[in-house]
């Protein structure tokens, strides 16, 4: 191999460059390139998944960025070793916190005080020389110079000549070289990379002209000319400069000089300091014991043993101090009253239980530790815990607080293209009108770019488009960019905690929401030695605390202690009755408890399992519930299969049972037994896989299983490892799921009043949760600007609707007019605009949900005033111009999202019902197999994936009276998916036969037909 | 753009060429680069040489490597 490229931007470049990393390196290894430096425009998010492609294709893999230096131009800033990358780090983080977003830059003062170790090239015709240069200011280009060489000299300094075979390359690196020489700075090439291989070059043009906002067709400055950008071989430069050699020389050396960053093998953890001083591992000991008596009581000694091997695993792996972070995080959310629940694997711990982290007993469950932590697994811990989402962001600050603001930081995520937002953004500089492409983006079905190209003609959403030639060309540009990042935001809760400061390890920027970020994701942070904790926020927490807060304001009320065996909330679930519950409440997952019928808290952890993509196309289901009901017998494959599945009825369910079937047929460890589960879930290959059942099917039989059996069953753990789902996880949910069924059950009109409180959450729309809580007797009264919280509140024995769900409003204003509202009330719009000024710009709005109602009925009379001279209030009320029902239903949907005084399909009734066709009550009401008709609403349309792995069209029709679910065929989808999916209307009239779970679609049509 | 019906060409580089039946000697190349055009419309990249003649004439020549297709692209008066 030889050769280097060390001016190389990937897609981390965000729009200034269209590869991957680790299409990057892959091409330099196909080219013998044998040096690869990595120059992203001012970060260093793409280097991870770059030093793990040079390490697996043996290339030699440098470090570095490119800095806009204050407005004069590019420099590449090359690190040249592992304690140079820090300075790296600090400078880019200085440049990007102390500009505004999207806007970093570097100083002359940053590159003195970051830059004394770092090697610098001048860049390409961007680079702050070629710049002066070409502008033809020689005075600027002598200043830089004289910069540039006080900072790095002409031992770190280098000129840099591309190959990108540009008009006036010549005359430029002549001069630029004539300029070096005077200063013994030495030329180097690079080739300016922006893109793998000359044929990316269209997709790399694409994300110019998105970059800049601008059409294909239009010429504008900093488009590229040529497609010379890629990474080229050796033999291009050879040839290109065949007649200076000292610059292939020179750049070579300096590649040689470089080295690749010690970065993906080093470990930062946290530091917990204890209160007296004691070793982390003693004092996690201590605590956990503690724990245990409070969670065990008298039994504690028998989960003893269980405790010492958790505790062994973790002070082995160094997770000592992690734990008491995360414990000590926990402690703080219970002393402050913030409601939390650790979720996910860690659930499986007994310690995480006893540290009071999460609230699943993995001792009684039985769960395994090593789904969570294993020595043989060595990765990182990973815990995440949901907090009440009003309040998640104390215990962030608790962390940083606690922790120190150098050492905790939060994760980035990688926005990265998907689907509709490819198809939006290259249809656009494909010239195609904004409304258009958002109906098309609209009516994508969920399914790769590719697939649907090839079945374009048999998509009713999509063969309806004129244009279909030029809309594939979209579709297929699309598909190029699909999954590259477009830009970097913030982790939805991910913090990394380090006894280390952070600088060492990532720049930090702002994202869009403004929060302080690493450069790097979830991923990455692990590889670079980071351990991360999830701090989620988990709206149903907040729901649960409002409504607990509104049933405790008249009796004694505790949701902790609510009975786990409530007959009545396990018949609610029995009829399907759950809209509003927490992960219970979608059409499938109420489906299935019609048929399950749960009556047992195990019930549930098995429905939270079931409802997901691979346990239904895997035909799980039905042997699921035809064992749990009786109707099929349960039996094992083997006798020591039943203690592990006799919870799940014979039926593989859970990744946790996996692991112990392993372990307890082949002898496999728990720890081995884990491994082999994921080498399964992702064993694609029969070779792979054939290896796998071998040494099981070995181990097994040196245990005296036949190897029959042993091949049955290993063929069943196949079967589910990939979709299996974490037990530890689901009994997690599940005590939140009956929890909040419990509360719908009881307390629905404090219920709903927290569910209306923490939207947007769930499944189903607000207009959804009124209809559900009008049908439990809850009336709900209209926004009142002198009786409306800005939340909702109860009134009398329902809810009024809170002013901040207004559109556009804001809670903080809400807030402002219910707290300067006089004792004797507003009299007038114009009151409140006078003592809340913010509140002006939605006088008229209010005026037309009806919110100064009870002060005069004349919302024209009203609208005349607020527009009117002055608001000198002169209108008298007009009762003819009064509005009618559905001027203010309209009005509802128009600035609400929902109808306050009835649901829409309540002022079509009397039409409707003169048509013939029926509510969604009355349809509910005939038997099955018959035939119905009717109109309502129509929500989440949507084509998930079914055993028969055909297309079905399933979504949500809603009127005044319920909810239903309807279904509609392939055949059916082929006529009618135009009328669901893109610009539809919502309002649809539906005919077809009632079966079990809705409606079985026969014919659909848009309401009323005259539209 | 004028189609050149003979260039003679060595390392890829245009040394002489013939126009209005006149034999044109590159006496050196100026500038050198590519450019890709409207590639959403197809059309081909093509590679340019900005060179001067022994008569002092500037010339800029474009091939199109594909069909391998050479034009004189504008004379500098």
């Amino acid at each position: 191999m030889r050769g280097a490229h060390l001016h190389v931007h990937s897609a981390f470049s965000f729009l200034n460059g269209a590869s991957t990393p680790e299409q990057l390196v892959a091409q330099a290894a196909e080219q013998g390139i044998a040096t690869l430096a990595l120059t992203d425009a001012h970060r260093v998010s793409g280097i991870v998944a770059f030093l793990k492609a040079c390490e697996r294709f043996g290339v030699k893999g440098v470090v570095g960025a490119e800095v806009m230096v204050e407005s004069w131009g590019n420099l590449v800033l090359l690190v040249p070793n592992t304690a140079a990358y820090a300075d790296l780090t600090g400078l880019l983080s200085e440049a990007h916190l102390n500009h505004p977003r999207g806007e970093p830059r570097v100083s002359w003062e940053m590159l003195r005080r970051w830059g004394s170790a770092l090697i610098a090239l001048t860049g390409d015709r961007e680079g702050l020389l070629a710049r002066a240069y070409i502008e033809g200011n020689q005075k600027r280009l002598e200043d830089l110079a004289e910069q540039l060489d006080a900072i790095f000299g002409s031992e770190r300094l280098f000129v840099e000549v591309t190959t990108s075979l540009l008009p006036g390359d010549r005359r430029l690196f002549q001069a630029l070289r004539a300029m070096g020489e005077a200063r013994g700075w030495r030329l180097v090439a690079t080739g300016a990379v922006h893109y793998a291989r000359k044929e990316d070059f269209g997709l790399f043009d694409l994300m110019t002209c998105i970059r800049a906002g601008k059409r294909i067709e239009e010429v504008f400055s900093g488009r590229r000319l040529n497609a010379e950008n890629y990474l080229k071989p050796w033999s291009h430069f050879e040839n290109l400069f065949r007649d200076w050699p000292d610059i292939l020389r020179n750049t070579l050396d300096l590649a040689d000089r470089l080295e690749p960053p010690g970065l993906l093998h080093r470990r930062f953890r946290p530091l917990f300091k204890t209160a007296d001083g004691r070793p982390a591992d003693a004092y996690l000991r201590d605590k956990v014991l503690r724990g245990a008596a409070w969670r065990y009581g008298r039994q504690a000694d028998q989960v003893r043993e269980r405790i010492e091997r958790e505790l062994g695993v973790i002070q082995d792996l160094g997770f000592s101090d992690y734990f008491l972070v995360v414990s000590d995080v926990a402690d703080h959310a219970r002393k402050q009253g913030i409601r939390f629940s650790g979720r996910g694997s860690a659930a499986d711990s007994v310690v995480a239980y006893c540290l009071g982290i999460t609230d699943v007993d993995a001792w009684r469950r039985n769960l395994l530790f090593e789904r969570f932590m294993s020595r043989e697994r060595q990765e990182m811990p990973d815990i995440d815990i949901d907090f009440d989402a009003r309040r998640r962001d104390e215990v962030e600050a608790y962390v940083k607080a606690r922790y120190g603001d150098r050492h905790v930081a939060r994760v980035a995520t990688y926005q990265t293209y998907r689907q509709r937002l490819a198809v939006r953004e290259i249809g656009k500089v494909m010239g195609f009108p904004p409304q258009e492409l958002d109906a098309l983006a609209k009516s994508l079905p969920e399914a790769p770019l590719s697939s649907l190209l090839e079945r374009w003609e048999t998509i009713p959403e999509l063969r309806q488009y004129p244009e279909s030639d030029r809309l594939k060309a979209v579709m297929t540009w699309a598909m190029a960019i699909e999954g590259l990042p477009r830009h970097i935001g913030t982790h939805l809760g991910g913090v990394v905690i380090s006894q280390e400061p952070l600088d060492m390890v990532s720049p930090r920027e702002r994202s869009p929401k403004g929060v302080e970020i690493l450069q790097f994701d979830k991923r990455d942070v692990e590889d670079l030695g980071l351990i991360k904790l999830d701090l989620l926020s988990l709206r149903t927490f907040s729901a649960v605390e409002m409504a607990s807060q509104a049933i405790g304001q008249g009796q004694d009320f505790d949701y902790d202690k609510i009975p786990l065996n409530d007959e009545e909330t396990f018949h609610r679930l029995q009829r399907g009755d759950s809209i509003g519950v927490f992960q219970l409440e979608s059409p499938a997952q109420r489906a299935l408890a019609e048929r399950l019928q749960p009556s047992l808290w195990e019930d549930i952890v098995a429905s939270l399992a079931l409802i997901r993509p691979g346990p239904i196309k895997g035909n799980m289901v039905d042997p699921f519930v035809a064992r749990r009901r009786g109707q099929e017998p349960v039996t094992y494959l083997h006798p020591d299969l039943e203690p592990i599945l006799s919870k799940t009825y014979g039926v593989v369910l859970f990744q946790e049972q996996v692991i112990a079937i392993a372990s307890a047929l082949a002898g496999f460890t728990p720890g081995e037994a884990d491994m082999l589960r994921r080498v399964m879930t992702h064993a694609r290959s029969p070779r792979e896989m054939e290896a796998l059942g071998q040494r099981f099917r070995e181990k097994a039989m040196a245990r005296g299983i036949t190897e029959t059996v042993a091949d049955q069953v290993f063929q069943q753990m196949v079967g589910y490892a990939s979709y299996g789902f974490n037990e530890a996880h689901a009994a997690a949910f599940a005590e939140t799921a009956y929890r909040t069924a419990y509360l719908l059950e009881h307390y629905p009109r404090q219920y709903f009043l927290g569910l209306l409180n923490a939207e947007p959450l769930g499944y189903y729309p607000i207009d959804v949760l009124l209809v559900e809580a009008r049908r439990r007797g809850v009336a709900i009264h209209p926004m009142d600007i002198n009786a409306s919280g800005a939340l909702v509140v109860e009134e009398d024995s329902g809810l009024r609707i809170g002013l901040g769900f207004l559109k556009g409003l804001g809670m903080e204003t809400a807030r402002q007019i219910v707290e300067r509202r006089p004792p004797e009330g507003y009299q007038h719009p114009e009151d409140v605009a006078e003592r809340v000024p913010a509140a002006r710009t939605h006088l008229r709005h209010f005026i037309e949900v009806g919110a100064f109602d009870s002060l005069s009925p004349d919302r024209e009379g009203l609208l005349n005033d607020v527009e009117g001279p002055n608001g000198l209030r002169l209108t008298t009320v007009q009762k003819e111009r009064q509005w009618s029902l559905s001027e203010r239903i309209v009005a509802d949907y128009r600035l609400l999202g929902f109808g306050q005084h009835q649901q829409w399909m309540a002022l079509w009734r009397p039409h409707v019902e003169r048509e013939g066709f029926l509510s969604i009550g009355a349809v509910q009401e005939v038997p099955m197999g018959q035939p119905i008709r009717t109109v309502a609403l129509f929500y989440r349309p949507h084509r998930p994936p079914t055993r028969s792995g055909r297309l079905v069209v399933f979504f949500s029709l809603v009127d005044e009276t319920g909810v239903l679910e309807a279904r509609l065929s392939t055949k059916g989808y082929q006529r009618f998916g135009h009328l669901l999916f893109g610009k539809v209307r919502r309002m649809i009239a539906v005919s077809g036969i009632r079966e079990a779970s809705g409606i079985r679609v026969t014919a659909l049509a848009s309401w009323p037909p005259s539209y | 753009m004028t189609r050149l019906e003979a260039v003679w060409v060595k390392n890829y580089v245009p040394h002489q060429f013939l126009w209005q039946r006149r034999l044109v000697v590159v006496q050196r190349v100026l500038d050198y680069w590519r450019d890709i055009g409207e590639w959403w419309h197809n059309e081909p990249e093509l590679w340019f040489w900005r060179v001067q003649s022994q008569e002092q004439g500037v010339y800029e020549l474009a091939w199109d490597p594909q069909k391998n297709q050479w034009w004189l692209y504008y004379i500098y008066d």
